[in-house]
């Protein structure tokens, strides 16, 4: 098998939190704890998981808006963290994020076409009128015209400017996007517009993505492999249609049963699929019922292989 | 509609102040300083003197308009550079954070627990009476409400997806300063320093009429009132007109200020047209 465009190794990211007492013992979050995950090229993966459970955290390591506390990830093999990591601006080639909120990601007092352009000059690509052809091709690119250029954000619906981010996004030309939660913020009829675009773009322009969501239906469309992350930790890995066919960890089958399915309901016929085997099922853990102790060490667990493609995490 | 009566209202006031002090040499029809004329002293308005004269028979009109050069100059130049140094230090200290972000808040929370006119009176003292020391004084005492609202502007923006993604395209911090935060910030400080004018306007008169902003002869509005603070019962107008003078011109750059917020706001531009 070819080498993975993406390693992340044994991430962890912890934030130290306040002290209870004057001297009490030093606490600490652990936002993301021992993460192993691999991007293929051309692939879209997705990290699901309740709010808080890391998987921004995650995104924004890779993105290097946020240092690992240890672990590392490789791009084509070369770091992307610690020391001999590319530049800032080296780094903006390689990988780009699409980010959730279409209101907040966007400068109010540059115009669309400014923006868009500022990256390519930055970047020594394009300047002038190279530099707005561009634009003006990439703007099409994501079905907006090329007249939106002169336009400030607030002249734009939730999903234009969900477009105009996925164009800054690719401006670049990066190999990986990161999209966290991309279409959370936008309505139901919206969001299979995304969606469907982020698809077309995958395909025409050979992308891989990393895919931040809660939302599995959104994710059931899209992903070619679904990593489930619960209180920082990866607890199931898979392809999709083992993940959704086979969910097994506790954590897992209560995220698939959460997603309304009327088709089910109409027939009667509700009801989650069958786990996989699991070679002794009751030692899942972290323990899902309770949230981690920061002031504890947490268990130690293992991701156990269960099926081909398909891991679960369970107690050591 | 309000909004645009105010600003022109401002704008008025404010043109005015600068008319006068740009064209003092023309328009006034004395000499603020070697017309004095002993004999006609403390007299009220008339045809010969507009606004009458003062206690050594100087004409009050003449000495107002000399005197919007003095209170423009320290008001428009000390106020720039409180912005300055309160912009540049706040969204530095926003932006970084950690230690500098500790060392400019204890230096604005210095310059807050010091009254600000005590502060410029202590360096008029060792820099010695004068316009320069003057500028100086005032420039160096009052940023840190604009240090303070640049600091929580910044760190509000900074958490916001455009910062976040100007720093993946590839943008230095210098650049994301420039670029993604001050024009976000600007209508902010720019409502500060309108007030800041006023404010400074006010600090020159106070430290005029303490004795150590302009030095007499030469006419500031402070000065003009220290001067007529005794005749204010037997020439009241030698006091009121440089008064009033002080008035509108804080008047009018805030609400010149409240003016160009509202039209540097790009939301505003559209609703209008």
């Amino acid at each position: 098998m070819s080498r993975p465009l993406l390693e992340i190794r044994d991430l962890t990211v912890h934030f130290p939190l306040p002290r209870q007492a004057p001297l009490g013992r030093k606490r600490t979050l652990r936002a993301v704890q021992g993460v192993n995950l691999t991007l293929n090229e051309g692939e879209c993966l997705s990290i699901v998981g309740e709010s808080g459970c890391g998987k921004s955290t995650t995104a924004l390591t890779v993105m290097g808006l946020q240092e690992p506390t240890s672990g590392e990830i490789l791009f084509q093999g070369k770091p992307l963290t610690g020391p001999g990591a590319p530049s800032r601006k080296e780094r903006a080639r390689i990988a780009q994020m699409v980010f959730q909120d279409p209101y907040a990601s966007l400068n109010p007092r540059q115009t669309i076409g400014r923006m868009l352009s500022a990256q390519l000059a930055l970047h020594g690509i394009a300047r002038g009128r190279e530099a707005g052809d561009r634009v003006a091709a990439m703007l099409k690119r994501v079905g907006l015209t090329s007249d939106h250029a002169d336009r400030y954000p607030h002249e734009f619906s939730g999903g234009q400017r969900q477009r105009i981010g996925i164009a800054r996004a690719l401006m670049l030309d990066p190999k990986i996007l990161v999209l966290d939660e991309p279409v959370s913020a936008l309505d139901v009829s919206i969001q299979a517009q995304i969606i469907n675009l982020l698809m077309d773009l995958q395909e025409t322009l050979g992308l891989s993505y990393i895919m931040i969501s809660h939302d599995l239906s959104v994710v059931e469309h899209v992903s070619d492999r679904v990593a489930v992350m619960y209180f920082g930790r990866v607890v199931e890995e898979g392809d999709w249609h083992s993940i959704f066919s086979r969910p097994t960890h506790p954590y897992t089958r209560r995220l698939i049963g959460s997603v309304p399915d009327p088709d089910a309901i109409l027939t009667g016929a509700r009801g989650l699929p069958d786990a996989a085997p699991v070679p002794d099922a009751s030692r899942f853990s972290p323990d899902i019922s309770r949230r981690p102790n920061p002031d504890e060490e947490p268990e130690p667990s293992a991701l156990v292989r269960i099926g081909e493609s398909h891991s679960v995490r369970l107690a050591q | 509609m309000r909004l645009r009566f105010n600003f022109a209202l401002g704008l008025l006031l404010a043109l005015l102040v600068i008319a006068a002090a740009v064209g003092s040499g023309w328009l006034a029809p004395y000499d603020p300083v070697m017309d004095a004329d002993l004999m006609n002293s403390e007299m009220p308005p008339s045809w010969e003197h507009w606004l009458g004269t003062d206690g050594q028979g100087r004409d009050v009109f003449s000495r107002v308009l000399f005197g919007a050069r003095v209170s423009l100059t320290v008001g428009l130049v000390s106020q720039l550079i409180n912005s300055c140094i309160g912009t540049a230090l706040g969204v530095s200290a926003g932006y970084f954070g950690g230690w500098w972000d500790d060392l400019v808040n204890g230096l604005t929370n210095v310059m807050l627990a010091i009254p600000s006119l005590v502060f410029a009176l202590a360096i008029m003292a060792v820099l010695g009476p004068g316009l320069p020391s003057l500028l100086i004084a005032l420039g160096l005492t009052n940023w840190s409400w604009t240090c303070r609202i640049a600091r929580s502007s910044t760190l509000s923006l900074k958490s916001q997806g455009f910062v976040q993604a100007a720093k993946t395209a590839g943008f230095g911090d210098t650049n994301i300063m420039r670029t993604q935060i001050l024009p976000n910030i600007l209508g902010p400080v720019l409502v500060i320093a309108t007030l800041g004018i006023g404010g400074a306007v006010l600090a020159e008169a106070a430290l005029s009429f303490l004795g150590v902003g302009i030095r007499p002869p030469q006419p500031s509005w402070g000065n003009m009132l220290t001067d007529a603070r005794e005749l204010i019962r037997t020439a009241p107008w030698a006091s009121v007109f440089p008064g009033l003078a002080i008035f509108a011109t804080v008047l009018g750059f805030n609400l010149l200020g409240d003016g160009l917020r509202d039209m540097l706001d790009p939301h505003m531009r559209t609703r209008r047209t």
